[in-house]
């Protein structure tokens, strides 16, 4: 008995500060109205010709989108934004300002080689820290590239250390 | 009963090599199954019963741990059951995580199978060739660890009606540092005796009892044929985003087949020697 409380505290523990939703109603939420707005577009141009038998055709998996933020939000939620409001999948690692996107669209890392993966840029520009340490500011353009050549072939060739 | 451990040991070392390797190497809920299910009959007829019926809870747990666990870490599939936070909770990861956890469940089941078949003396005889270093390692490592289980549980016996006031913790840790104190010496008491017995010298003939029959080679032969039938046969199963299971023509069946073959001759092998003792009886 006092093993079973123990795992039952345990998982409670576990998940305490989770908030477990339905499909339905975690893709029924939506933004509050904001004045400042970002667009973001989502696009793997790069992994529709890597993968040549057709698997994927369309390279835009979201076109300049538009979403509303508020104050001190950064580049990651408001890309979570915009895939909710779309019902478009994504899975990520990592929390506070180190969050990595692993997926999108069922499109992983690794899926067109040993080299491929997400990356973003902010008005044209690839900043070089993880997607929740950039804030956002009014106006910007985010957009989220697929790469197959460690950035070489969106325009954000890979210098080294 | 256990007649299939009379087979040579080279068969059977072939006969679970095949079977493990490919299960854990073809990701496939349906052979992941139809591997466990072997597994667990088999383990069935050739251990006791009760005890093979009371690990299974156990094993039932693990798989369960692992079929949950994995949805919680990956997060691909389009089957959203719920969602955790901003991560979603997907069918195919849920069903990733069975057929893994069904993998791994009945690959410990065959090494159970495994032990139970495959002594020592086998093992020194089928390594011997290759390289008897090897092969007594083997023997003694594999033979250690249930040992100092075994010596273990006799101290700590002792310790529990020697002395009733220490807590258990206590009691374990001095328990441990004898069941220690008693391994080095058995270490040593062992190198004496194998000294005493001539290791190492030069010019010394071994004798095992293995014979390789006829029926040995015909097994053997069934075992590597429906392992190569199944390997060019394998049909892969897709998880993500949704699943892709593959079409069920006559490859696929073949291999099915093959496989499912290759994984419950162990246990018709033993089950038919059974009924033909049974019957051979005398009913006078």
């Amino acid at each position: 008995m006092k093993k079973l409380s123990a795992l039952i505290l345990i998982i409670v523990l576990l998940f305490a500060g989770c908030s477990v939703k339905s499909a339905e109603d975690y893709y029924g939420e939506t933004q509050k109205p904001s004045d400042k707005k970002v667009t973001v577009s989502v696009n793997c141009r790069t992994a529709v010709e890597y993968l040549k038998d057709g698997e994927r055709v369309n390279p835009d998996i979201l076109k300049d989108y538009e979403v509303g933020f508020k104050n001190g939000e950064t580049v990651f939620d408001a890309l979570k934004t915009a895939l909710k409001e779309n019902r478009i999948q994504f899975d990520y690692n990592g929390s506070g300002d180190s969050v990595y996107i692993r997926g999108i669209d069922y499109l992983y890392e690794f899926d067109c080689g040993d080299t491929s993966g997400w990356e973003f840029s902010v008005n044209g520009k690839f900043p070089s820290v993880g997607c929740s340490a950039v804030k956002l500011n009014d106006g910007d353009k985010i957009s989220w590239l697929y790469t197959c050549d460690l950035g070489a072939d969106i325009g954000n060739k890979y210098k080294g250390n | 009963m256990n007649t299939f451990r009379n087979l040579h040991p080279v068969t059977l070392l072939c006969c679970f090599l095949y079977i493990t390797v490919f299960s854990v190497f073809n990701f496939n809920p349906i052979y992941s199954g139809l591997s466990l299910c072997g597994a667990f009959l088999f383990a069935l007829v050739i251990q006791d019963k009760k005890a093979v019926l009371r690990s299974f809870i156990g094993y039932f747990i693990l798989l369960i741990l692992i079929a949950v666990t994995n949805p919680l870490f990956s997060h691909n599939g389009a089957t959203a059951l719920f969602f955790i936070n901003d991560n979603r909770i997907t069918l195919e990861a849920f069903i990733y995580g069975v057929t893994l956890g069904m993998a791994v469940v009945s690959v410990l089941y065959w090494f159970r199978c495994f032990n139970e078949v495959f002594d020592s003396e086998k093992y020194l005889y089928v390594f011997g060739r290759v390289s008897p270093k090897l092969a007594l390692v083997f023997s003694m490592t594999l033979r250690f660890v249930p040992e100092l289980i075994g010596s273990f549980k006799s101290v700590n016996a002792s310790q529990k009606r020697f002395d009733k006031s220490r807590g258990r913790l206590r009691r374990y840790l001095s328990s441990f540092s004898a069941v220690i104190g008693q391994s080095l010496e058995d270490a040593v008491i062992t190198s004496d005796s194998m000294n005493a017995r001539g290791f190492n010298l030069k010019k010394r003939t071994s004798f095992s009892r293995f014979r390789f029959t006829f029926y040995d080679a015909v097994y053997l032969t069934v075992f590597t044929v429906l392992t190569a039938v199944a390997a060019f046969n394998t049909a892969s199963f897709e998880y993500y985003p949704t699943f892709c299971p593959p079409e069920l023509d006559l490859r696929t069946v073949i291999g099915i087949i093959s496989f499912g073959a290759l994984a419950f001759i162990p246990f018709v092998y033993e089950i038919s020697e059974e009924i033909r003792w049974k019957l051979s009886l005398s009913k006078i």
